[in-house]
């Protein structure tokens, strides 16, 4: 077995193809985890920006009121310039914290759905919509296209420098005559080939780790995090499942051109065919709920909310008898606002109905199409690695709901403290809310190692089952005519 | 003679197991594709049909109220989708699919749809635009790797030569077998794309127009790899290399190139994030574009000449009712910020595009896939030609709100209302698509390069065959 091991490694070390895949997916690595970086640099810079215009604004306020409080200067005649106004501080223009989704050690690994998703939102009173006014401008065609990051490279590129490695594992040994001769010595052949295979495995994941590791030092990513783990193992998995299919082939004794063909044959399979299938048809049996139709949904909630508004200030006088209503011209601004802010509560508790109904349909269907990713290893693998770089369908989900959860809190303290009267002192500074991201993403990292597993297994079984009869001559013929284009093994 | 060759290559091939089931594997995805779109592009053309009429009954059946109240109620305009995007959806899921509409405030379009669905979205979208641009190549290649390098190594290329033909010609028999091959296979393919559309309820005779270029560009494309294939199987010492070579060739033009060009061209062209834009945008709102004729200023020299043209000294005096006229006035002039700046982030769009466009020397699959778009109206320039469209009807819609209070409304009466039926008597959207010479000026240069690739392709075929070593 040390011979084997010996003479493989030396072999493969000769070999001109291993140097130049090698450096190829060297350049490769290095140029993905660059364009990684750049996006996880721009989002930190973006990310400071949003802290610096924040505590700007609070420190302003918490200084003027200081002012105030100490008798310095007096308090603005406009109550909306006003610090100790709660609105001031929770909802008007200025006011409000910002949610951020900080990008995690290893976001280098892959876009995800980071190109399409907000990964920041305002949140006061009155906002909490990342989508609209947060869009970071990404050009359509670029996130069609795709990004050029590692997990592009580890998806696509990485299974066909496996397949380069492996598709004549057995085959080349027939038409170079060695097979002969290692055939007329007491060895087993399926051992001796499966030692190959092995060693071939555990010498590309090998080289990809160092790889990665190498990119990751240089370019100052956080490689001593537990995401790090999980990284080097769903690579190992990806690796181990490719070289499967390869050895799968090998065993059906075709030539090595054929077996180039069918395991190329096999990436675009599974790498191309298979998931844009799978995507069509999660979306054909499941259509995702229509966007148009929410949109009128809420209109009609607006209306609806617009014709009731007289009986809902009615029924909210009459709810609150400590409250005097006055006509619109003897109106202060304090009134004027908590009208507004009851017909908004009536209205957005009916746009949350169309709201709540769409988020569920749409979570049936994700959840329906998410079954679909077991059918591809690249599709797992992909996933994966959105989950590992948190940009994943599954982060951005968790996000959303923090930045809901974190609004209500927002809104609960500054309309807790205008109904009840109360202005603000410089003490309650230190009593906002603060945005926490309380609710975790779900990890299907374990699911995705084990699917994976299943599907090497898979392969690795079936190989078992074939390929019982090594043919030492010319590749088997299927059918009588000969085989066309093919080169003649001579 | 090259007929003969040609004629030769073709039985070959069609004899070939291989081909056949690869053509059929093609043909079933192309239907199954084409069907799917089909049922999807008549759905979502019945749901915006739907949503206008609904939109439109809403807006007329508001409560009478205020114009000015109604002008910011607002109303929504939905992006129509194009019957060619049944071939190719472009950035259709990509970009917004409506526009609200409101007062004091340009919007962006909202709700892009891929944001609705889960990574195995971002994997590619199976429509017989993707089959065509990136499953068909490899078929083309699948043909023709060996269809010189295979001659040369089973030593027949020394017998068809000796039959008296020079090695252009047989570089050139072998050319227009096997795109015979392809046009044996596509054609019936593109009939029945032809006869889908005409199936679809509402194309237009430049539909038809743009389906014929459609496949134009797709045609040169095929061409593009049919010569670089046999191209390469003249140079490559042997078959295996030629395939080895081709398929290098295929995945650096279909993915590394686009996404090599995604990323430059962020960094040639950098968008400006969120919050810069946003920071532009309200400087600019109120003190003006750099700085020039600042609101307040612009409003008052307004009044001054709206005074002088009445001949009057106070707002009050003037026949009409002057907010209405004032608000529209700085409806427009806040209009003009909004689209210097959102013709700024068009242009840096643009420029991105074109560095796509200049990647195409290594990527002929870059341009075939602008041009289908385009042709498509499916394209960058298509949606922004809707949201114009959506912006000036916001304007109308706005200045009909804000004249009725100029004509209806005295001075500082701020609780006139109109009656029930005002609504119903406002503008309404007509979208008119963007035309085919609009879409020609941006197209043109694709096809030409596109033909450029094609004829260079050719030409250097030929001649390596006819330097080529027998």
């Amino acid at each position: 077995m040390l011979h084997i091991i010996r003479f493989e490694f030396k072999n493969l070390l000769a070999s001109r193809m291993l140097w130049w895949l090698a450096g190829l997916l060297l350049v490769l690595i290095f140029f993905a985890v660059y364009n990684g970086k750049n996006r996880t640099t721009a989002q930190l810079a973006t990310i400071e920006k949003v802290s610096d215009l924040e505590s700007e604004f609070y420190n302003n306020q918490a200084v003027m009121l200081d002012s105030i409080e100490q008798g310095l200067i007096k308090a603005p005649a406009a109550w909306q310039k006003d610090p100790s106004n709660p609105l001031r501080l929770g909802a008007f223009r200025g006011a409000g914290r910002y949610a951020v989704l900080m990008p995690k050690p290893l976001a280098v690994v892959s876009t995800g759905q980071s190109d399409i998703e907000p990964f920041y939102t305002r949140v006061s009173v009155v906002s909490k919509n990342a989508g609209s006014d947060n869009a970071n401008f990404e050009n359509p065609f670029n996130v069609a296209n795709g990004q050029f990051d590692l997990s592009f490279v580890l998806v696509f590129i990485l299974p066909l420098l496996v397949i380069a490695f492996s598709y004549n594992i057995l085959s080349s040994e027939r038409e170079q005559g060695t097979l002969r001769l290692l055939l007329s010595m007491p060895l087993y052949l399926h051992r001796w080939l499966f030692a190959k295979l092995v060693f071939r495995i555990l010498f590309v994941i090998a080289t990809v780790w160092a790889l990665l590791l190498l990119a990751f030092l240089f370019f100052g990513v956080a490689v001593a995090s537990a995401d790090m783990a999980g990284l080097l193992a769903v690579t190992a998995l990806y690796i181990l499942f490719w070289f499967s299919v390869a050895y799968f082939v090998n065993l059906l004794h075709y030539s090595s051109a054929v077996n180039a063909l069918m395991l190329l044959g096999a990436w675009l399979l599974f790498v191309l065919i298979v998931p844009s299938v799978a995507n069509m048809a999660a979306t054909s049996i499941h259509p995702v709920p229509s966007r148009v139709e929410y949109v009128i949904a809420q209109r009609d909630s607006k209306l609806e909310a617009e014709k009731n508004k007289e009986k809902l200030l009615a029924a909210f006088y009459a709810n609150n008898l400590q409250l005097e209503r006055k006509a619109d011209s003897e109106k202060g601004w304090k009134e004027s606002f908590r009208e507004t802010f009851a017909a908004n509560a009536y209205s957005d508790s009916l746009m949350q109905v169309v709201e709540d109904n769409y988020q569920s349909r749409l979570e049936n269907q994700q959840a329906f199409a998410n079954g679909f990713q077991f059918i591809s290893p690249a599709v797992l693998m992909q996933n994966a690695l959105n989950e590992i770089a948190g940009t994943g369908t599954a982060d951005y989900k968790a996000f959303k709901q923090n930045v809901n959860n974190f609004h209500e809190e927002w809104a609960g303290y500054f309309m807790g403290k205008f109904y009840r009267d109360e202005n603000i002192a410089t003490t309650d500074f230190a009593t906002f809310p603060v945005y926490a991201q309380k609710v975790k993403p779900q990890s299907d990292l374990l699911l995705h190692l084990v699917a994976l597993g299943i599907f090497s297994g898979l392969f690795l079984g079936l190989s078992f089952l074939t390929g019982n009869r090594p043919k030492t001559k010319e590749p088997r013929v299927s059918d009588k005519k000969p085989k066309r284009r093919m080169a003649v093994a001579n | 003679m090259v007929f003969c060759i040609a004629k030769k290559e073709l039985t070959d091939t069609w004899r070939d197991k291989r081909f056949r089931w690869v053509s059929l594997l093609l043909i079933v995805l192309l239907v199954v594709s084409g069907l799917v779109s089909r049922n999807y592009y008549q759905r979502i053309q019945a749901e915006h049909e739907e949503a206008r009429e609904a939109a439109r009954a809403q807006w007329e059946g508001q409560a009478a109220k205020n114009p000015h109240s109604a002008a910011h109620f607002g109303t929504h305009a939905f992006k129509p989708v194009q019957p060619l995007s049944m071939i190719d959806n472009g950035l259709d899921k990509y970009l917004g699919i409506s526009v609200f509409l409101e007062a004091h405030r340009q919007n962006q379009a909202q709700h892009i749809l891929i944001a609705d669905q889960n990574a195995l979205a971002r994997f590619g979208e199976l429509t017989p635009a993707f089959v065509l641009i990136y499953l068909l190549p490899l078929l083309i290649i699948l043909v023709a790797y060996g269809s010189v390098s295979g001659e040369r190594e089973s030593g027949t290329l020394r017998l068809v030569l000796s039959q008296g033909i020079s090695k252009a010609q047989l570089a050139l028999g072998k050319i227009a077998g096997i795109w015979l091959l392809v046009l044996l296979l596509v054609i019936p393919i593109f009939l029945f794309g032809l006869f889908f559309i005409l199936s679809a309820a509402s194309y237009q005779t430049e539909d038809l127009l743009r389906y014929g270029l459609m496949v134009v560009a797709f045609l040169l494309y095929f061409g593009v790899f049919v010569h670089v294939a046999v191209l390469v199987s003249t140079l490559a010492k042997s078959s295996n290399l030629s395939l080895l070579v081709l398929l290098f060739f295929w995945l650096v033009s279909a993915f590394m190139v686009p996404k090599f060009t995604a990323n430059l061209s962020q960094y040639l062209h950098p968008t400006p994030d969120a919050i810069t834009y946003q920071e532009e945008l309200k400087e600019d709102l109120e003190n003006g574009i750099d700085g020039h004729d600042p609101f307040n200023e612009f409003a008052k020299n307004f009044q001054d000449s709206v005074l002088l043209v009445h001949g009057v000294d106070s707002v009050q005096k003037l026949p009409f009712n002057y907010a209405g006229l004032a608000m529209q006035a700085g409806e427009e002039h806040e209009r003009k910020v909004y689209d210097k700046h959102f013709n700024d982030l068009n242009a840096i769009y643009v420029a991105q595009l074109k560095t796509h466009e200049a990647s195409a020397f290594l990527s002929p699959t870059v341009l075939a896939k602008m041009l289908s778009m385009q042709f498509a109206r499916t394209d960058l320039k298509a949606h922004f030609h809707f949201a114009r469209q959506a912006e000036d009807y916001r304007i109308n819609l706005v200045r009909d709100l804000n004249y009725d209070i100029k004509d209806n409304a005295s001075y500082g009466d701020w609780s006139y209302k109109v009656e029930q039926d005002f609504f119903k008597n406002t503008v309404r959207f007509e979208y008119k698509p963007i035309t085919f010479s609009e879409t020609w000026r941006a197209a043109s240069g694709g096809m030409i390069f596109l033909s450029a690739w094609f004829l260079i392709s050719l030409v250097f075929s030929l001649l390596a065959a006819s330097r080529t070593k027998v």
